[in-house]
C-alpha cells in the first residue's frame, strides 16, 4: 500500500513540474525509483527551494523520508503537501500511516477517519483505522467499522484476529469466540492464543488466561499487545515483577502501548518512583489523550509530591468531567483538607460517601435475609 | 546447622531455662512445640464446602494472668455452633494456666470459659477494677463477657451486662474514653451476614464455593459501650460518628493521636475506608467523636481506594512523642505505616521503611509494634495468611499460608530481619490473631499466634542478650485499674524514652498488659515517670525500680512531679 501511493505521487509530480526545474525534479524521481532515497531527498529539497509550494514534491519527499525512517520529517512534508491540497486522499492516508508508524495513534485515527469521509476507503485503510480504535480503547467504533466487512473477510486470519479482538475487548465474547474458532481451524497460533487469553481476562478469569497468553508469547513474541496482555494476567494473579518484565518487553516493540505504559506507571508509582511513573503516564496519554484514569494517576503523583495546587486543578477538572469518579473525589477531598479548605473537603467527603453507598447497594449481599 | 531434632532439643532446653548457645545459632524467636508447652488445643475453623465467611476469620488469642499470680496464662478462642455450623464433637475455647516452668495446663473447664459460640477473638480488661482481668469474647453470634471471680473461675455475665447479643463482632478494646476511671468497651462489628441464609460466592470454573470478598456484604456500625460501674454497660455510640460510620471492622486500637490526653480509636475496615474516631471530649455526660480518617489521610490508599484493612496497631515508632499507626491489608495492597505529622494528619511511610515492598504478596492480621530485644526502640512483628484457602488456584504468587515477618529498627529504619530470625520464619502459616507476652518472666516477650484451622504457634524470644530491662505492672487507683492511657517516660544513662499505654491493636487478640521498658546496655534505670490517665492525670516519678524484674507501680505511691 505504501509503495503504491508513492508511485502515484511520483507521476503527479512529473505532470506538475515546470520546465526550468524539470531536470532537477526528474533527477529526484529517478533516484527515488532506483532506491537511492538519500539522493532523492537531497534533490527534492533542492527543488523545493525553487518551488516551495509544490504539493507533489512535498508528498514525494515525505514518502522518501518515511522510507528511511525519518518519520517526523515525513510528517512535516505530508502536512505541507496537504496545505496545497487538503482533500488529497493518498497524501492523507500516507500521513495517517506515518502517524501510525510513530505510534501517534489518535492523530493517525483522525487522518484515517478523514480519508474515510472522503469516500469509500480501501480495506487496508479501514483495517488500519480499526486497529487504531483498538489501541485507543474505542472498541465499539472498531466493531462498527469491521462488522460490514466480516462476510467478505471470513477466511482472512488477520481480519478475524482484529475483529475478534474488538469483539472480545468490547464485551462480546460469544461473537468473539466464533472468530477464535475460525483462527483455530488453521492450527495453534499466537493470534488464537492471544484472543483466548484476552477472552478469559475480560471474563476476570486471570489464572485461566495466564497459560494461553504465555503460549502466545512463546509462539510470536512480536505480536502487538501480546506482552501487554500477558503482563496484565500476571499482575492480576499476584506477580507484579513478572508483569513488569512483560510490560517492558511490549514497550520495546511498541513504545506507546497504552496498557503497558499505564501499568508500568502504576507500578513505578507504588514504588514511589515518581519520575519514572510520570514518564510512563505521559506516554500513555499520548496514546489516549485525556484518559481520565491516567490523568487521575498524574494528579495523585502531584499530591504525593505535595504539589497540592497542581493536584487541585487536575482533580477539580476530572470530577467535573466524571462526577462519579469516586477515587478522584477522595483525592480532591484530601487536597482541600491539606489546603485547610474544610467545607470543600467535607463536601467532597459527602460525595464520596454517597457514591460508595450507591456502589454498596448494588452488591449481591446488600439485602441479606 | 539446625535439624529438626536439634531444633526440638533447643526448644525443650529453652523451656527449662538452659543455655545452648555453644551448640549453634540460637534463633531470635524459637517455636515451642506442643510437646514442650503442653498446649495441645487446636483451632477448628469449621471449613465447609459452602465456605461460610466466618470460617476464615478466626482465631484470636491472649496472654492473660487470670489468677493474678504474676505469670502470664494463655487464652485461645475457638469456633462453635452457629446458624451454619453444628460441630460433630463439642468445641471449646481454651485457658491454659502457666506452670511457671515454660509449660501450661489446660484449666478451661474448671475456669468456666469454654465459650460455646462461634468465637472470633478476645479482649482482656479489668472492667470492674477488682485487680483481676475479665474476658470479653467476640463471636459470629452471641458475645460473652466473662467476669473473673477472683478464684480461678469466671462467670458469664453477658445477659445482665447490656452488651450485644448477636451480630458478627471481631476485635474489641477496653479503654476509658471519658476519664471516669472505668474501662469502657469498643466492639468492632463486621458485616451484615444475614440471619436465615447466607450469600454464597462460587466459581463456575472450579465448580466450588469460595469465601466471599467482604465487599459484597452490607457494612455495619460498630459499638461503643460505656461502663456504668455496676456491672452493666450502656451503648453510647448512637447518634455519634461511631454510629454514622458504617464499616466492616476487623481491627481496633485505642490510642491518643493528638496528645490531648483523651483516647481515640483507629479502626481497620475490610474493603471500606478505615476510621479514625477522635475523642473531642465529654460534656454533659456526652462524648463527642469525630471521624477524620479521610482528612487525616489514613482512610484510603494513595489511589483513593479503600483497602482491606485487618490488623492494626499504634505506637510512637520513631520516638518523636506522637503515636503512629499501622494497618495490615490484603495482598497487592501492601501494609500501611502512617507517620504522625503532629497535626491530626499522617503520611504513609511504609515504602520508605521497606514494609510496603515486603508485604505486597501478604495478607496481614495479627501484628505488634514492640521492642523485642530491649534495645530501647520499637520493632515490628507481622503475622499473615490469605483468607481464601483456594487462592493458589487463582494466583501464581500469593499463597494461602504465608510467612511471618520481623522488622528490627536500626538508626530510624525498620530492617527486615526475618531471614535471620529463626526457622519459624521459613515456615508458612494461616495466621490470624497475635498476642505478645512474657510468659517466662524473663523480660523477653514471646509471641503467640492463632492459626486458622490449626494449632497455635508459641514463639519463645531469645533476643536481647546484653540488654537490660525493667518490667512494670501499672495499677491505677483513681485511674482505671489497668492504667490504659498512661504515659510512661523513663531514663537510663543519658537516654530518655517515652511510651503511651495503648490498648487493643493486633487482631482479635490481647497482649500481656505489663510494660517492659528496654534500656539497652544501661545497667540501671534512673527513673520512671508515669502520667496517670484521667481522672487524676497526676504525674509521679519512681526512682527505685530494679532491672531484670517486674514491679507493680501503684498510682499515688510515687513522688509527685
Amino acid at each position: 500500500m505504501f509503495r503504491f501511493l508513492v508511485m502515484t505521487c511520483l507521476s503527479a509530480a512529473l505532470a506538475f513540474a515546470q520546465p526550468a526545474a524539470e531536470k532537477q525534479l526528474q533527477q529526484a524521481i529517478a533516484l527515488h525509483q532506483s532506491g537511492d532515497f538519500e539522493g532523492a531527498i537531497r534533490e527534492y529539497r533542492e527543488y523545493l527551494k525553487v518551488r516551495p509550494d509544490s504539493m507533489p514534491a512535498h508528498s514525494n519527499l515525505g514518502a522518501a523520508l518515511a522510507h528511511v525512517g525519518r518519520y517526523e520529517e515525513a510528517i512535516e512534508e505530508y502536512r505541507a503537501a496537504l496545505k496545497g491540497d487538503p482533500r488529497n486522499a493518498p497524501v492523507m492516508l500516507n500521513l495517517g500511516l506515518t502517524y501510525y508508524k510513530t505510534d501517534r495513534i489518535p492523530e493517525a485515527a483522525q487522518r484515517l477517519e478523514a480519508v474515510a469521509a472522503l469516500g469509500k476507503p480501501s480495506s487496508q485503510a479501514t483495517l488500519l483505522l480499526a486497529d487504531c480504535y483498538l489501541r485507543m480503547g474505542e472498541y465499539q467504533k472498531a466493531i462498527g467499522l469491521l462488522s460490514p466487512l466480516e462476510k467478505d473477510n471470513a477466511a482472512d486470519p488477520g481480519f478475524n484476529y482484529l475483529f475478534g479482538s474488538a469483539l472480545i475487548r468490547g464485551g462480546q465474547p460469544d461473537r468473539g469466540g466464533v472468530l477464535i474458532d475460525r483462527i483455530l481451524r488453521n492450527g495453534d497460533s499466537a493470534e488464537a492464543r492471544l484472543l483466548l487469553g484476552t477472552t478469559k481476562l475480560f471474563a476476570l478469569d486471570y489464572a485461566g488466561a495466564v497459560p494461553d497468553l504465555k503460549r502466545a508469547v512463546e509462539l510470536n513474541p512480536k505480536l502487538p499487545g501480546v506482552h501487554s496482555y500477558y503482563g496484565q494476567a500476571l499482575l492480576s494473579t499476584g506477580d507484579p515483577a513478572g508483569a513488569g518484565v512483560e510490560f517492558r518487553a511490549e514497550l520495546e516493540q511498541n513504545p506507546t502501548d497504552f496498557m503497558a505504559n499505564l501499568q508500568l506507571g502504576v507500578l513505578a508509582k507504588e514504588d514511589q518512583n515518581y519520575a519514572e511513573s510520570s514518564h510512563y503516564f505521559d506516554r500513555a496519554l499520548k496514546c489516549r489523550p485525556g484518559d481520565p484514569g491516567v490523568r487521575y494517576q498524574v494528579a495523585t503523583i502531584a499530591l504525593a509530591q505535595d504539589k497540592v495546587e497542581d493536584a487541585r486543578v487536575a482533580l477539580e477538572t476530572l470530577t467535573k468531567e466524571s462526577p462519579n469518579f469516586t477515587e478522584a473525589h477522595v483525592s480532591l477531598a484530601t487536597v482541600y483538607y491539606r489546603l485547610k479548605r474544610k467545607p470543600e473537603g467535607d463536601r467532597e467527603r459527602a460525595i464520596v460517601q454517597k457514591l460508595l453507598a450507591e456502589q454498596q447497594a448494588k452488591q449481591p449481599g446488600a439485602n441479606p435475609k | 546447622m539446625i535439624n529438626r531434632r536439634n531444633f526440638l532439643k533447643y526448644s525443650a532446653a529453652g523451656a527449662l531455662g538452659l543455655s545452648l548457645r555453644g551448640a549453634g545459632p540460637v534463633p531470635i524467636f524459637e517455636e515451642v512445640p506442643a510437646s514442650v508447652s503442653g498446649i495441645t488445643w487446636v483451632h477448628d475453623n469449621a471449613m465447609s464446602d459452602s465456605r461460610f465467611l466466618p470460617e476464615t476469620l478466626g482465631p484470636g488469642c491472649a496472654f492473660v494472668d487470670y489468677d493474678n499470680d504474676g505469670w502470664m496464662d494463655i487464652y485461645l478462642v475457638n469456633s462453635g455452633p452457629s446458624d451454619f455450623f453444628q460441630p460433630k464433637k463439642p468445641l471449646r475455647n481454651a485457658l491454659y494456666h502457666n506452670n511457671r516452668d515454660g509449660t501450661f495446663t489446660d484449666v478451661t473447664e474448671k475456669a468456666g470459659v469454654t465459650g460455646g459460640t462461634f468465637g472470633m477473638g478476645v479482649a482482656v480488661g479489668d472492667y470492674d477494677n477488682d485487680g483481676y482481668p475479665d474476658l470479653f469474647v467476640t463471636s459470629y453470634g452471641r458475645c460473652i463477657l466473662y467476669r473473673n471471680n477472683r478464684n480461678g473461675t469466671f462467670t458469664d455475665v453477658t445477659a445482665k451486662s447490656g452488651l450485644p447479643m448477636g451480630g458478627w463482632t471481631t476485635s474489641a478494646v477496653w479503654f476509658d474514653f471519658d476519664g471516669d476511671g472505668r474501662l469502657d468497651l469498643f466492639i468492632c462489628s463486621f458485616v451484615d451476614y444475614g440471619t436465615t441464609e447466607h450469600l454464597s460466592c462460587g466459581d463456575n470454573k472450579l465448580g466450588r464455593q469460595y469465601y466471599c470478598i467482604p465487599r459484597v456484604f452490607k457494612p455495619t456500625a460498630s459499638f461503643l459501650y460505656h461502663n456504668n460501674g455496676d456491672g452493666t454497660f450502656t451503648e453510647v455510640g448512637r447518634g455519634t460518628d461511631i454510629e454514622k460510620a458504617l464499616g466492616k471492622g476487623l481491627g481496633v486500637v485505642a490510642t491518643d493521636i493528638n496528645n490531648d490526653g483523651r483516647m481515640d480509636l483507629f479502626v481497620a475496615n475490610d474493603t471500606v475506608q478505615n476510621f479514625l474516631f477522635v475523642n473531642r471530649g465529654t460534656a454533659n455526660g456526652k462524648t463527642k467523636w469525630e471521624e477524620i480518617a479521610l482528612a487525616a489521610e489514613v482512610g484510603y490508599s494513595d489511589n483513593g481506594q479503600a483497602r482491606s484493612g485487618m490488623g492494626v496497631d499504634a505506637a510512637d515508632f520513631d520516638g518523636d512523642g506522637w503515636q503512629d499507626l499501622f494497618v495490615a491489608n490484603v495482598d497487592q495492597e501492601m501494609f500501611s505505616l502512617y507517620k504522625n505529622n503532629h497535626n491530626e494528619t499522617f503520611t504513609d511511610v511504609a515504602h520508605k521503611q521497606s514494609v510496603a515492598q515486603a508485604t505486597r504478596l501478604l495478607s496481614g492480621w495479627g501484628l505488634k509494634f514492640f521492642d523485642y530485644d530491649n534495645d530501647g526502640v520499637i520493632d515490628l512483628f507481622l503475622a499473615s495468611g490469605h483468607p481464601d484457602d483456594m487462592i493458589e488456584k487463582y494466583s501464581n504468587q500469593v499463597k494461602y499460608k504465608e510467612p511471618l515477618l520481623l522488622f528490627h529498627q536500626e538508626a530510624g529504619k525498620l530492617r527486615n530481619v526475618s531471614a535471620e530470625a529463626g526457622p519459624a520464619f521459613t515456615q508458612l502459616f494461616a495466621a490470624r490473631g497475635l498476642a505478645v507476652g512474657d510468659y517466662l518472666n524473663n523480660g523477653r516477650r514471646a509471641v503467640l499466634i492463632g492459626n486458622n484451622g490449626g494449632p497455635p504457634l508459641l514463639l519463645k524470644n531469645n533476643s536481647g542478650e546484653g540488654n537490660h530491662w525493667v518490667g512494670v505492672k501499672l495499677q491505677g487507683t483513681k485511674a482505671n485499674r489497668d492504667a490504659i492511657g498512661a504515659r510512661l517516660t523513663w531514663s537510663a544513662g543519658d537516654v530518655k524514652w517515652s511510651r503511651l499505654k495503648n490498648n487493643g491493636g493486633s487482631y482479635l487478640s490481647s497482649h500481656d498488659p505489663r510494660e517492659v521498658l528496654g534500656i539497652g546496655s544501661n545497667a540501671k534505670l534512673n527513673w520512671l515517670e508515669v502520667k496517670w490517665p484521667a481522672p487524676s492525670t497526676r504525674v509521679e516519678r519512681f526512682t527505685t525500680l530494679e532491672t531484670g524484674k517486674y514491679t507493680t507501680v501503684v498510682e499515688g505511691s510515687g513522688q509527685a512531679v
